[in-house]
């Protein structure tokens, strides 16, 4: 509405003056009100307590792995101590008390309480020993970890190792292969066999095929064996490994030999 | 335009066949390098039971296949309810409990005792594929029931390994237990000696023919060292080297042709090739300096022997149809009775090191020399077993000289000779 009568009439049009007082009214009443508001909020502003909020370090425990997350952070600032003059305690002479009538019962329970003291001493001291023992058989067991802990960019999500490292792991644990075995061990070197399979999401090996066999039936029967013997993964895999290429050779063993 | 799919659909090429070759895995050793055996008590089929034939089948079984180092043993007290089960067909067998127990191959077997038959039948099981690997029925007497448990244990090398093992088979060695140095014969593990000469002097150096039917040794009944042939089963023998001088280290060709040996009728320890007969056929050396011990290459083409021809003694090899001899041994300053592997690969052969001697091997090229033992003692006269797996020597650690057994790599080292008496001078026979 404002906009409309805020808009030059068209040409050819008579100006109201009626209209034209009440525009300059209200641009006055604007102007005041914005005054108005102004100086309340910087009143307000000024008057508005400040205070020195303390520093604040992210540390990221979910993406990084972190050494020591208050490495780095400043250290608190402490008041200088204020010397204030300490008035002298004033000596007080020990008053001699009296025994009071229901001294029995009282040396009674003083004696029961010293006995529970003394209980209560004895097992702190048992616990401490305990405590003792503990800590030294911890510290003959410990074993000193030097490498550092942790996937430098681990989500914190991992399983572990790779679906495929553990199936590599699970089938040469199965794997075994006497070197006397081989029809001939100078070739130990040079045997090998490829062989292609499928794990299901179970962990169920539901196929293998030989790619390419060595030229030792015992090998290729060897591995026959372990494959057998790795039908079932003890645990499921996050997806199906489908036609993964297994290469079974001897390099590490020939190399060990030599 | 066509440039540019061209050049995406290498492009995704090239990504799709990265990522097919990540989907693989290398198994570059086994993850056990001997396979877990489990060897059941073998049980009475008919009949009464006979524990003593029982614990002699399963202890001479046990001896052979633990000297092959393809197995390692589990445990019979970790046995379950399977074992005390006859299991002859792989449906009678519980192969549950097995891989429960981790074993991949299974040997169960049974026997019966009528009279004076001992009927054995034994098998071997892959566990993991629970099927039936190998089996036999054996009759035979009761006193052949460690011969049985060798022929078992040949037959499962030969299933598992394709090769047969050299278990039933017989050793030759010189022993002085009836009081002079005789011929012996006895079984791979010690079992069963038998005395073959009687000569009442100093018989040496045993050599089989490749049928395994005869021996060549050296005795010197006549006075001289001289070479004998012996037909083990007849007993029949005779003397077919009696050149003046040495007529020493017979040894038959592969093919059983011809025999060379070391004489001295010209005055120096040479290598001859004599006839079966012992006639003379052809001498092999010429040199200065001795040259004995000579032992062939399983092809017959040529002889690794000991010659001082450059100082010291030292191994050679002599190529039969040219006559070319070079030298094979070049580390040692005293090596000594070679004996070339059944396979050609190598060539086992005695060093003396600070005073005593040990047992090496090499590849015939030269290369790959490797020393088997380490003492203690004196380690001497190496001789393969036919298949190439085994050697058999003599040690004299101790002050008593018997006779030793290892696999070809050095490992598994035991004693193999019965008690009474020193042993040296072995020689493995052939399977019979």
């Amino acid at each position: 509405m404002t906009a409309v009568s805020l808009r030059r009439p068209p040409s050819g049009v008579h100006a109201d003056p009626l209209a034209g007082r009440f525009l300059g009214a209200y641009l006055v009443s604007l102007l005041l009100h914005g005054l108005l508001l102004f100086g309340l909020a910087g009143g307000w502003l000024r008057s508005a307590p400040r205070e020195d909020k303390p520093p604040v370090y992210y540390v990221d425990l979910i993406h990084k792995p972190v050494l020591n997350p208050q490495a780095g952070r400043p250290e608190p600032r402490v008041a200088a101590p204020v010397s204030t003059p300490v008035a002298p305690v004033a000596r007080v002479e020990p008053k001699t008390v009296l025994p009071s009538k229901s001294l029995p019962t009282e040396r009674k329970s003083a004696k029961v309480a010293a006995g529970h003291v003394s209980n209560a001493l004895q097992k702190l001291r048992d616990e401490q020993a305990l405590q003792q023992k503990f800590a030294a058989l911890r510290q003959a067991q410990a074993v000193p970890i030097e490498t550092p802990v942790g996937l430098p960019d681990a989500r914190g999500n991992e399983a572990g190792v790779t679906s495929l490292v553990y199936v590599q792991a699970f089938i040469q644990q199965n794997w075994a292969l006497s070197p006397y075995l081989l029809a001939d061990p100078a070739k130990m070197a040079r045997t090998e066999a490829w062989v292609r399979i499928t794990y299901g999401k179970g962990g169920r090996l539901e196929s293998f095929r030989f790619e390419k066999e060595s030229r030792d039936p015992q090998f290729d029967e060897s591995i026959k064996r372990a494959l057998a013997k790795s039908k079932q993964l003890p645990s499921e895999l996050p997806v199906r490994l489908e036609d993964i290429l297994v290469v079974f050779n001897l390099k590490a063993l020939a190399e060990l030999r030599r | 335009m066509k440039r540019f799919c061209s050049l995406l659909f290498l492009l995704l090429t090239v990504c799709w066949a990265n990522g097919a070759a990540a989907a693989e895995i290398e198994i570059s050793a086994p993850g056990e390098q001997a396979i877990p055996l489990a060897l059941t008590r073998f049980l009475p089929q008919t009949g009464a039971p006979a524990p003593a034939v029982a614990e002699e089948l399963n202890a001479a079984l046990a001896a052979d296949l633990d000297l092959a180092g393809l197995f390692r043993f589990l445990d019979p007290q970790a046995f379950l309810s399977d074992a005390g089960r006859i299991g002859l067909f792989s449906t009678e067998v519980d192969f549950d409990q097995w891989r429960l127990l981790g074993a991949e191959v299974l040997i169960k077997g049974v026997y019966s005792v009528q009279g004076e038959q001992l009927t054995v039948e034994a098998r071997l099981f892959d566990v993991p594929n629970g099927r039936l690997l190998t089996g036999r029925r054996f009759v035979g007497r009761t006193q052949d029931v460690r011969r049985i448990a060798h022929a078992f244990a040949d037959l499962i090398l030969k299933d598992l390994t394709g090769e047969a093992g050299p278990f039933d088979a017989r050793l030759a060695f010189i022993s002085n237990r009836s009081g002079h140095k005789e011929l012996w014969l006895m079984d791979v593990d010690g079992h069963n000696p038998i005395r073959l000469t009687d000569h009442r002097s100093i018989v040496l150096n045993p050599d089989f023919s490749s049928t395994g039917k005869e021996l060549l040794f050296t005795s010197y009944r006549a006075g001289n060292p001289d070479l004998y042939r012996k037909e083990i089963f007849s007993g029949g023998e005779a003397r077919i080297a009696a050149y003046s001088g040495l007529n020493i280290a017979g040894r038959y060709a592969p093919d059983n042709s011809a025999v060379a040996a070391t004489l001295s009728r010209d005055g120096d320890p040479e290598i001859y090739l004599l006839g079966r007969d012992g006639a003379l056929r052809k001498r092999l050396t010429t040199s200065f300096g001795i040259d004995v011990d000579p032992s062939w290459s399983p092809d017959g083409r040529q002889l690794a022997f000991v010659s001082s021809r450059l100082g010291s003694p030292q191994i050679f090899i002599i190529d039969l149809a040219s006559g070319a001899a070079r030298r094979l041994t070049a580390n040692g300053k005293y090596d000594a009775t070679p004996a070339w592997s059944p396979k050609g690969d190598r060539i086992a052969f005695t060093r003396q090191e600070g005073g005593r001697f040990d047992i090496y091997s090499i590849r015939p090229d030269g290369s790959d020399e490797r020393r088997l033992t380490f003492g203690p003692g004196n380690l001497e006269h190496p001789r393969w077993s036919p298949d190439g797996r085994f050697l058999v020597y003599s040690s004299d650690a101790g002050g008593k000289k018997l006779l030793m057994v290892m696999r070809a790599d050095g490992t598994g080292a035991r004693k193999v000779t019965a008690p009474g008496g020193d042993a040296s001078h072995p020689a493995w026979s052939p399977v019979w």
